[in-house]
């Protein structure tokens, strides 16, 4: 990695600095040094360009991956992200389906944070508890009709 | 013979419903921008049949609207419907999708309830910005970000 550091997020005992060189001199590649940040509960990000970001959104380090690998490498950080909301919430639709009939739901981190019977609410509810990021679907209490023209059924 | 290349991969989205049946969806999280810098991620369909990323009409809160329906009239073709539907077109709605930060129109329309999608991801300004490959026996949707 040829990339320079540009930013400092501290850690217990240990500064993203010092993370990155301690990673980078053990030869690791980018995915296994992004798997370390997962492994310690650092969120980070790469831009299209390829820099990685950490938490707080600083540049951690510039041209840390080439641009093509950018997608590839964000897959290993996405069990952070609000993309697997969607599948928290799909497998556990019928749960919520029980407890949250008819209401609008805000989700992070694989739980239901907020909850209300319309968006407005929620999203007051969202702001007032300083809730960043929220995953945000209504589970309807009606029967949902699942084979629509977008999904077909395999039995 | 033609090759395309592409990055990253996602598995359409498989659900077991009461009937013992599977259904599957290609669903994609996005994440809608408002103007003070908040964000909320969405479930939206991949819909290469919907001309403007279409979001359900009660989602007008977080577009910062009073209401659904003060946007941009239009008439909106369905794909089960007969009919044209009203759907109001709103422009410069700030997502990011696939990791890009783009500013697109948006319509508002009213639709079915489903808790897996609150909308459709629709082709423009968005489909210019990357390269799709829709692989329905695999159920993925493979992504280039440098279409």
């Amino acid at each position: 990695m040829t990339g320079s550091l540009v930013g400092a997020y501290t850690i217990p005992e240990m500064t993203i600095e010092k993370l990155i060189e301690s990673v980078t001199i053990s030869g690791y590649s980018p995915e296994q040094m992004l798997k370390q940040f997962n492994a310690y509960g650092i969120e980070w990000h790469l831009t299209e360009k390829g820099d990685l970001l950490i938490k707080s959104w600083c540049i951690g380090a510039e041209n840390f991956v080439p641009a093509e690998h950018v997608m590839r490498l964000r897959e290993v950080g996405e069990k952070h992200g609000e993309a697997n909301a969607l599948e928290w919430v799909s497998k556990h639709l019928s749960e919520l389906r029980g407890e949250y009939p008819g209401k609008w739901i805000a989700v992070v981190d694989d739980q239901v944070a907020a909850a209300s019977d319309n968006l407005l609410a929620l999203m007051q509810q969202l702001h007032d508890q300083d809730i960043e990021r929220p995953f945000i679907t209504e589970i309807p209490a009606q029967p949902i009709v699942w084979t629509t023209t977008y999904a077909y059924k395999r039995i | 013979m033609l090759t395309k290349e592409f990055e990253s991969t996602f598995p359409f989205f498989s659900f077991l419903i009461g009937t013992g049946e599977t259904v599957s969806y290609p669903l994609v999280t996005v994440n809608l921008i408002q103007t003070g810098g908040s964000r909320f991620s969405l479930p939206l369909l991949f819909d290469t049949g919907a001309s403007v990323t279409s979001l359900r009409h009660d989602l007008y809160p977080l577009l910062g609207l009073s209401s659904w329906d003060v946007g941009t009239l239009q008439q909106s073709q369905t794909a089960g419907g007969e009919n044209p539907v009203d759907a109001y077109r709103y422009e410069g709605i700030t997502f990011e999708v696939f990791g890009k930060v783009l500013i697109c129109p948006v319509n508002l329309i009213k639709m079915p309830k489903n808790p897996l999608f609150m909308g459709l991801l629709g082709r423009d300004t968005i489909f210019q910005e990357f390269g799709f490959g829709f692989w329905e026996r695999a159920q993925e949707l493979h992504v280039t970000t440098n279409p």
